[in-house]
């Protein structure tokens, strides 16, 4: 029977991994992150799994890489700072497309910033981060019940396409406490396995574009290197074979945006003015957009729940025809960005952003649809 | 409880289970079919220091998960009220600790039309022996002022928290505070 | 030695004629076999730099990481499946410079890997600059005038660690460093093999040390057996580097109740 229980935001995703399977933690502590580490070195135990705490955040995310190859489904915990060691460990992992899972929970930055305080300004480090071209997928959560099942999502995601998720979360997420409701079972989805020895070739793909590769220690002596590989797994300076990796590695995902994409549109048929937003901020917006409304103006809310991949069509389609769209976001305008790249000039863009380190609550966006006179 | 929602800020100083008593009623108030959020400010002492648990209670989804409205605002140390008093309005019920703390100006009858000075450390010691117990007087003040939630849950609740042998104790440390609460009549300064 | 373990299909090799790191590879291989070791659960872990490429012509699972990072992958892999044989094959930079936090905490933690060291005094993938391990005075292309640091002692700065097993070797001591690579291999927790090896592209010709085969040879005189050393004075030992077995603590046996006590 599906059971319900007060959880933190941080509690939830290392609950949520696992009950998708994780059963590897590498991690290195940091505010706001660290609860997870905290409740993984207790569980882990309890499920025969691996908790270490490494040196490093860099050494974290390798360790994550190093027992994925191994054949466990894995996850780590970092914050703004511990992420940035992490980006090529990141890179490293799209590369030889090893699946696994980053919780990244957003305080304030550049740098240590505000520890304890929350902001959304890893947005862009989520997607470019790491250095060259590259794609993963990127999870918001806006609530406990969402920390969990996306990451449970996450993990799954991560086994099925070989690559890395990021959940980008937040410090008031991690730090929420709501009730959330477990399910006995959980779906959970585990990597392709190659059947033949003979012939084995660790990067060959069919119509999927998502490789088979053999976990380490399984007979089928397979190769990796973060170097461009041809289908061997072993290094080439073939441009022909680094074009058609890379190009691989983007279709991968973006062949499957069916799966891979959630957006979640409130109201935005008739709306005139239209909320793009993610994460936490997407609560003060939901709230703003009822009180909008009871007040008789025409507001939806349009939340990502996929931030990346970043589909400029989808976004299109799901955000309805108001002509006003505010971006509201915990920066200094990231997301707005995108959703201008998105609709050029044929709306209004307006963004809206906070840098204190509070949240956008509701009466901000009241205050500031009445100043702007939107 | 407005519209079915009910908004409330624990402050006082690290280390008197304010957090803690936050996650309690939050506990109750779920085991009660309603819906909760419960958060707290994190700051860079483990202990001392001003804190801050706030509690959403509500009969349906809670959007936006801070508190903003304040029905019931209980602060433990001036420094607390001072930082964490916003957002006080003539609906907020406010409770002070009055053996620890003074009257704070600001909180005059125009700004605050309930205030509670409940001598809660004192009593505690009075009563219990020792400050320990603070989180569950002021649980029960919480409940004796409010039923937000039911006695009986918030008994239960308390009891998965502590050990079996100061069951008794947090439950006469819960009973301290819904009596001081009944009392309030003639020893607090406003109600 | 049993070709079957070296990926012949990826040979040639892309290290330079008289690199030293063939003669490591080889002895490595050759311990493998000598140990009976099962080659479906080898895996072989490497950084960046020349001797990063040695994985990729073992026949065995490989993993080539990035620079510095080979030790926590292994990690990785060993907590991961602690059935597997893990070895990490390493530079003096990417061991001991941008890897070398990783090196003392693996050494710390005892985790049960075995890391060997192709130690060629400096730099060879990017032209021959300075490494941690390249001695004082020694000329590479970051150190036109000489190099002022002094180095590290992998030695000392892995026993100090923790590490349970420790060993210098050099490639001119064949016997030598194939006895000292399988002790480490067999060892259970953290192992270390130091093994000298040569770079007559760069440090070789940058310091005049002669031709590959008079680098390998010259060994002999400035490497030193430990049973020699621990006779002779620290004026005798001055420019020579001490070979052998340093650290040799084997893991703690399973507990013994005495009788009576259960």
């Amino acid at each position: 029977m599906p059971r319900i229980a007060l959880m933190q935001g941080n509690e939830a995703v290392a609950e949520g991994a696992l009950a998708a399977g994780v059963r590897f933690y590498a991690g290195y502590p940091i505010t706001p992150s660290s609860e997870v580490a905290e409740v993984m070195a207790r569980r882990m135990p309890q499920v025969q799994g691996v908790f270490i705490q490494m040196e490093d955040e860099i050494a974290s995310i390798m360790a994550i890489v190093g027992a994925s190859l191994a054949g466990k489904k894995v996850l780590t915990a970092t914050s703004g700072p511990g992420f940035s060691l992490m980006q090529e460990g990141l890179g490293y992992a799209c590369m030889i497309e090893a699946p696994i899972v980053i919780l990244d929970s957003m305080r304030y930055g550049p740098s240590t910033g505000m520890p304890t305080k929350v902001s959304q300004m890893d947005l862009m480090q989520s997607r470019w981060g790491t250095h060259g071209d590259h794609w993963l997928i990127v999870y918001s959560p806006s609530s406990v019940q969402e920390s969990y099942d996306l990451t449970i999502r996450a993990v799954n995601m991560a086994e099925k396409y070989r690559t890395p998720v990021v959940i980008l979360s937040d410090e008031t997420i991690s730090h929420l406490r709501e009730p959330i409701t477990i399910a006995d079972v959980s779906p959970t989805v585990d990597r392709r396995l190659p059947a033949e020895r003979a012939g084995y070739l660790p990067y060959k793909t069919d119509a999927t574009l998502v490789p088979a590769i053999a976990n380490v220690g399984t007979g089928f002596r397979t190769s990796f290197t973060g170097l461009v590989h041809s289908d061997t797994g072993f290094q080439t300076a073939n441009g022909h074979v680094a074009e058609a990796l890379i190009t691989r590695l983007r279709d991968k995902l973006l062949s499957k945006l069916d799966d891979i994409i959630e957006l979640e549109a409130d109201r935005v048929e008739d709306a005139d003015i239209t909320f793009i937003s993610f994460g936490i901020t997407a609560r003060g917006v939901a709230e703003a957009v009822d009180v909008l409304r009871t007040r008789g103006k025409k507001a939806g809310s349009l939340r990502l729940v996929t931030l990346f991949p970043f589909s400029d069509d989808r976004i299109r389609k799901a955000a309805g025809n108001a002509p006003t769209i505010v971006v509201p976001e915990l920066n200094s305008g990231q997301l707005v960005l995108l959703i201008k790249r998105v609709f050029g000039d044929s709306r209004r863009i307006v963004p809206l952003n906070k840098v204190n380190g509070d949240l956008i609550s509701p009466a901000d966006i009241l205050n500031f649809v009445a100043e702007e006179k939107l | 409880m407005d519209n079915g929602r009910f908004e409330l800020r624990l402050t006082g100083s690290g280390g008197q289970g304010l957090i803690l008593a936050s996650i309690i009623v939050a506990e109750a108030a779920i085991a009660e079919g309603k819906v909760v959020t419960q958060s707290q400010v994190y700051g860079a002492e483990a202990r001392g220091g001003t804190t801050k648990a706030e509690l959403i209670i509500s009969d349906r989804h809670i959007a936006y998960p801070k508190v903003t409205d304040p029905d019931l605002v209980a602060a433990l140390t001036n420094e607390g009220l001072k930082q964490y008093g916003g957002g006080i309005s003539r609906k907020t019920v406010v409770v002070i600790d009055s053996s620890t703390m003074a009257l704070p100006e600001s909180l005059n009858e125009e700004a605050c039309k309930t205030l509670l000075a409940l001598p809660i450390r004192n009593a505690t010691v009075e009563k219990l022996g020792s400050e320990l117990g603070l989180n569950v007087v002021l649980l029960g003040i919480i409940q004796g002022l409010t039923e937000v939630v039911s006695v009986e849950a918030l008994r239960t609740a308390v009891s998965l928290h502590v050990k079996k042998q100061y069951v008794d104790l947090n439950m006469r440390a819960l009973d301290l505070g819904i009596e001081m609460v009944r009392e309030s009549a003639t020893t607090g300064i406003r109600i | 030695m049993k070709m079957s373990n070296l990926r012949s299909e990826r040979l040639p090799n892309i290290w330079c004629p008289g690199c030293g790191n063939g003669i490591v590879l080889r002895s490595l291989l050759e311990s493998v076999e000598q140990l009976g070791l099962d080659t479906d659960k080898i895996v072989v872990v490497s950084g960046i730099g020349c001797s990063s490429r040695a994985p990729a012509y073992t026949n065995f699972d490989n993993v080539h990481t990035l620079h510095g990072r080979a030790i926590p992958v292994a990690t990785g892999i060993k907590l991961a499946n602690p059935d597997l044989t893990v070895i990490v094959l390493t530079g003096d930079g990417d061991s001991s410079a941008i890897g070398g936090n990783h090196l003392i905490h693996a050494a710390r933690r005892d985790v049960d890997i075995t890391v060997i060291v192709f130690n060629n005094f400096n730099y060879g993938m990017t032209g021959g600059q300075a490494s941690p391990l390249t001695p004082v005075a020694s000329v590479t292309t970051t150190t036109p005038g000489g190099n002022t640091d002094r180095p590290f002692d992998l030695v000392n700065l892995t026993a100090g660690a923790g590490a349970t097993y420790v060993a210098r070797t050099g490639i001119y001591f064949t016997k030598h460093m194939l006895d000292h690579l399988k002790k480490a291999i067999a060892h259970r927790g953290f192992s270390l093999v130091d093994v000298i090896a040569q770079c007559p592209t760069y440090f070789g010709r940058f310091n005049r040390k002669g031709d590959a085969g008079q680098m390998i040879v010259s060994q002999k005189d400035w490497l030193v057996l430990k049973s020699v050393a621990d006779k002779k004075s620290p004026q005798e030992l001055a420019g020579k580097i001490v070979i052998g077995e340093f650290v040799n603590i084997p893991p703690p046996g399973p507990a013994v109740v005495p009788e009576g006590q259960v």
